[in-house]
């Protein structure tokens, strides 16, 4: 053996001796009281069919729902007890209360079952399709409907842990492990050191059996002799999928490493508690999701396989950067800065560093040849890797320079190998040696980042500041139309045999049609400065320069940054190791990613329509109908559990006659919406993106819409034809009810002309009954005047010529208005004529009689009566104001009142009479009614007595017409032209000649 | 002819009432004051005292009104008492022959002790 490779071995020695799978890495996330939690006591954990987890604690049970975390206690039925176990069973949940039996979840409510007698019970678990259940006094199965008691052969004892593979089963109690055989159940003691020892967990792996126990973890292989692994209390065990045991201990999580326990627990200061917090299930649902059920700390979720990294402490020190990685059947080359790694099988196989042979180890870019030979770029030169030895090549050589960019084996004929130099082109390296070609030959830049090659031979060339160069085997062309960086560093060959170039600033360029086509971070990718890409034939990758690592994958763009477990924002290297695993080399090591294909579930918690609230099951065989511009709103809730810091997030697509659209951008929002703007039957999918580059299902939710049904053909007739019926009958009603209006009208008008016509009537009949003419004598002037108010009033005057030549004047006033004061008028004037040769107060006494017999109601009649004489007037009165006597003798004017009923009150009332000289030339009598001297301005203000009075004496020395004239000036210019005259205004004048 | 309307507040200190008119006693309104006399005439009241003080017109069919009242309450031997009139209703009153009928008082009070006194 070289004594020289002897330290070479050992170094690989030692890395294989540390670089291992750590079940312990990966991403994890805890969830406490304060998430919801019913308690942060935990027992069990159970994921159900439709992947709700249903966690068992010790106040009652937490259902987390997706979305959703509701937790059910006392008031959902449930009694004041741990819950140590909860298993679910074709759809429906079943929860262990300890002491108080099993509990069935039914509508939101638990309900206690009758399938044990026991109420201690020691364990309940799903096996083989049926529930098991242990308790003090039995052990059966239940599958939903019928209990069953366990077969021939087992022991009435309580069972501890079941443990299930295949189709075989194992049972464990204290010190005994129950099996099923082909005759039934046979009982195995299991001999611990001491009686003391508890079986509490059990597991088979493979040829060996691990007892987990409360004085600690024990292994048998082939039914040998147990062996202690070591001694703590152990309360249960669970394989990964990756085949690691993971232990749940009295304090903290173990795994079982090389046949030694490890332990380990989420990164970080707050989670240290986790090492002396008391361990009581493993749920180990896939690679990327377990949950451990914590006595103190809640529950965690692990995703130990989605994102696993190395760094120098797993021996990858990549010197602060990976340039690139290739694969070659399932061993893989990671090009460093600190050399050349070749990693296997999860671990690190070989380091070979410039003491290996390296040029350098700064290795900038690979490729492999057909015949195995790994070609490496590096600082120093090219060199060629054969797997045991490197051959280098140097200027001295022919290389163009020393630091060698990139390098590219040739698809057509790996016998040509390519090269790029920083700043002196393209170099060819055949069998003839080393030929270059530079701008002098047509290559646009002299400065190569990278080359890459399509199916038919041509090469594309990344040219440093000008674009990307393509080689037909004879010419150079330039590709830079829609370029927005020329600064290209990389190319590769993408989906569709197009061409994809990163730029070092803008991002990527998609080749197609003769123009580059630009991706951007606002398109989903996670950066614009582009360090590596990398097509795995059905998704591009595209390391970013601290964004993380980009995936194009069904239409829609990821990417994994360090918050989701990646080693490193800047990647500058993707590789495939096999369909389904990637790795990503940044600046603090590599990762593993573990692509996960299959769908998870996608629930609907509503949708809201303009009408209702609907659920995905209320839409089962119907679509959901509307009409143009309504709104419908969708609640997703994925069934997803992702531990690190990405939100899920959503995208959506619009079908129509069986095509299918393309998928909207990805929103973060849950709620859906949908606004349709066009009538059509439509199907909305939605689906959820969990950042781990996984899809939900899709759920496809129908809608029909129509037009608003007033516009809606079908609809849109019977109710236009309604609505112009209703018109049409609307407007016949209406034009009978004007005609019958107009008529209506027409009567009022009638009947309003009537009444006036018969008012104009009662007027003239009451102006009739005045005298035509005043009477002429040689002894008196007498005037009379009335100026009737608006209504038919009850004032009258007359003179009367008695036989004796004689003349009588009287003045009255029937109360009230209208016909029937008319009608008062008319009697006393009718009785008065009978009446003139009387003296006053037989007359007054005689009108009053005759008008009491005619009951005229509350009508009555004021009535004045001066009966002339030759030398004096004999004057009484009823109920009339004062009249006015001027004695022109003494020049003074006196109040003539003699007060008394008016006529109609009373029968006998009482009736005075005055007798008042009126024999001076110049002597005046003023009779009147209350018209004047109650006559109201606009300030409701009346003439007054004393303003009368005092005008008919400043009219003394006037003749009995212009005292009239006077009077009436009196009135006209206290209403001012405004006010009204509210009752008849009379007067009746008399003076001496 | 005002259209206002006429509100009566009656006061009771059996056997007077006392009304006090509020608007116009006028062809319009007075007759709704027969009503309510005949109305307290049935019941134990014989006595009453009209306050005019808010009453803002009488004109001659609101005394034809109280005419007919007296009536009535002269038929029950009762009194009619008058206050707070003012010059010009005082003077229609008593021209109108009402002065042999009723009486007037300045005020509600003082009629009402006049009553107390001669009955």
């Amino acid at each position: 053996m070289n004594k020289n490779l002897l330290p070479h071995i050992y170094f690989f020695l030692f890395i294989l001796n540390i670089i291992s799978a750590d079940p312990s890495s990966g991403q994890w996330k805890q969830f406490v009281y304060t998430d919801g939690l019913s308690s942060n006591y935990i027992f069990d954990v159970e994921k159900d069919s439709d992947d709700r987890l249903w966690i068992g604690t010790q106040n009652g049970v937490t259902l987390i729902d997706g979305g959703n975390t509701i937790k059910y206690g006392a008031d959902s039925g449930l009694p004041a007890a741990n819950i140590i176990k909860v298993v679910s069973l074709e759809g429906t949940t079943y929860a262990a209360a300890s002491g108080h039996g099993i509990y069935v979840f039914n509508d939101g409510f638990f309900e206690k079952t009758k399938i044990i007698k026991g109420k201690d019970i020691a364990t309940m678990s799903k096996v083989a399709g049926k529930i098991f259940v242990s308790t003090n006094l039995e052990n059966i199965t239940y599958d939903g409907s019928e209990v069953s008691f366990m077969g021939k052969g087992f022991p009435n004892i309580k069972v501890r842990d079941v443990f299930s593979y295949g189709d075989r089963m194992w049972y464990a109690a204290d010190d005994r492990i129950i099996s099923k055989g082909g005759k039934g159940f046979s009982t195995e003691k299991i001999n611990f050191p001491n009686t003391k020892i508890k079986i509490q967990a059990f597991l088979v792996d493979g040829d060996i059996e691990y007892f987990g126990t409360n004085q600690g973890l024990w292994s048998r292989k082939n039914k040998g002799q147990l062996k202690l692994i070591r001694d703590m209390n152990v309360l249960c065990l669970s394989r990964s999928m990756e085949g690691d045991i993971l232990t749940g201990t009295k304090k903290g999580l173990y795994y079982l490493q090389a046949g030694k326990l490890v332990k380990y627990r989420p990164d970080g200061d707050e989670h240290k508690a986790l090492d002396k917090t008391s361990i009581r299930d493993i749920e180990v649902i896939s690679t990327n999701e377990i949950w451990y059920s914590s006595f103190g700390m809640g529950i965690y979720l692990h995703d130990p396989g989605t994102l696993r990294t190395f760094s120098s402490k797993d021996g990858i020190d990549v010197g602060g950067m990976t340039f690139d990685m290739v694969s070659d059947n399932g061993k893989v080359y990671i090009a460093t800065r600190n050399g050349l790694f070749v990693f296997e099988n999860e671990r690190v196989k070989a380091h070979y560093t410039k003491q290996d042979g390296l040029p350098s180890n700064i290795i900038l870019d690979l490729d492999l040849d057909s015949k195995g030979n790994l070609w490496l770029a590096t600082a120093s030169g090219l060199s060629r890797f054969s797997g045991s030895k490197f051959d280098n090549y140097n200027r001295a050589d022919g290389l163009p320079a020393k630091l060698v960019t990139t390098v590219h084996v040739d698809k057509k004929d790996d016998s040509i190998v390519w090269s790029g130099s920083e700043n002196s082109g393209i170099t060819r390296f055949d069998k003839k040696g080393f030929f270059t070609f530079a701008v002098q030959d047509g290559l646009p830049s002299n400065s190569i980042r990278d080359i890459t090659q399509s199916d038919n031979g041509e090469l594309f060339i990344a040219c440093y500041k000008s674009g990307v160069a393509k080689y037909d085997g004879k010419t150079f062309q330039l590709l830079e139309e829609g370029l927005d960086d020329k600064r290209v560093i990389l190319v590769t060959m993408g989906p569709d045999g197009h061409l994809w170039t990163g730029t070092e600033s803008a991002g990527i360029g998609v080749f197609k049609n003769n123009n580059f086509e630009m991706i951007r971070d606002s398109d989903g990718l996670g950066h614009n400065e582009m360090f590596s890409l990398f097509y795995d034939g059905d998704r591009m990758w595209a390391g970013t320069f601290g964004g993380g690592v980009s995936c194009l994958s069904n239409d829609t763009w990821f990417t994994l940054r360090e918050t989701d477990g990646l080693n490193s924002n800047t990647i500058g290297a993707v590789a495939a190791i096999s369909r389904d695993h990637f790795l990503f080399g940044g600046t603090k090591g590599i990762s593993i990613f573990k692509l996960d294909d299959s769908s998870f579930k996608l629930d609907i918690d509503n949708i809201l329509t303009p009408k209702a609230e609907l659920s995905l099951h209320d839409i089962k065989d119907s679509n959901i109908s509307g009409i143009v511009k309504d709104r419908f709103f969708i609640s997703a809730n994925p069934m997803v559990y992702n531990p690190s810091g990405s939100k899920v997030h959503y995208r959506t697509r619009i079908n129509s006659g069986g095509e299918k659209a393309s998928w909207s951008d990805l929103q973060t929002s849950n709620q859906i919406s949908f606004f349709p703007e066009n009538v059509g039957s439509y199907e909305l999918d939605i689906q959820a993106v969990d950042n781990r580059i996984a899809f939900s299902e899709i759920v496809t939710i129908p809608f029909s819409i129509g037009r608003i049904w007033y516009l809606d053909p079908k609809t849109a007739i019977p109710f236009w034809g309604s609505i112009l019926l209703l018109i049409g009958f609307s407007t016949v009603t209406y034009i009978n009810y004007r005609k019958k209006s107009i008529e209506a009208q027409e009567l009022r008008e009638a009947e309003i002309e009537r009444q006036q016509a018969e008012m104009e009537e009662a007027r003239e009949f009451q102006q009739a009954m005045l005298p035509k003419e005043m009477p002429s004598t040689d002894d008196y002037e007498m005037v009379g005047f009335q100026q009737t108010a608006t209504e038919v009033g009850g004032d009258f005057f007359d003179f009367m010529q008695k036989e004796d030549g004689m003349w009588i004047a009287i003045c009255g006033d029937a109360t009230g208005h209208g016909l029937t004061s008319g009608n008062v008028v008319s009697i006393t004037k009718t009785a008065m004529s009978s009446l003139v040769e009387e003296e006053p107060i037989p007359t007054l006494d005689s009108l009053n009689e005759t008008l009491l017999k005619m009951n005229i109601g509350l009508n009555r009649m004021c009535l004045n009566i001066a009966n002339i004489g030759k030398d004096s007037i004999r004057f009484s009165s009823a109920g009339m104001p004062p009249a006015y006597y001027y004695s022109a003798e003494k020049g003074e004017l006196e109040e003539v009142l003699v007060g008394a009923l008016p006529l109609g009150s009373f029968p006998n009332a009482i009736h005075m009479e005055q007798e008042i000289s009126f024999k001076n030339k110049g002597d005046i009598l003023v009779m009147m009614s209350d018209g004047l001297p109650e006559a109201e301005n606009l300030d409701d203000e009346m003439v007054g007595y004393d303003r009368t009075e005092e005008k008919i004496r400043s009219l003394a020395d006037r003749s009995a017409e212009e005292i009239k004239d006077g009077l009436v000036e009196l009135c006209d210019s206290w209403l001012d032209g405004h006010a009204e005259l509210k009752d008849d205004m009379t007067f009746v004048i008399i003076k001496k000649k | 002819m005002s259209t206002k309307t006429l509100t009566t507040a009656v006061e009771k200190i059996a056997p007077t009432a006392i009304l006090k008119i509020d608007g116009p006693f006028n062809d319009f309104h007075a007759k709704e004051l027969i009503g309510i006399i005949d109305d307290l005439l049935t019941q134990e009241f014989v006595h009453f005292i009209i306050n005019f003080k808010l009453c803002t017109e009488v004109n001659n069919y609101g005394v034809s009104v109280l005419i007919s009242l007296i009536g009535s309450i002269n038929a029950k031997s009762g009194k009619l008492i008058f206050t707070n009139v003012d010059q010009q209703l005082e003077k229609k009153l008593k021209m109108m022959g009402l002065a042999a009928y009723a009486e007037f008082y300045s005020e509600d009070k003082i009629a009402l002790e006049s009553l107390i006194e001669k009955h």
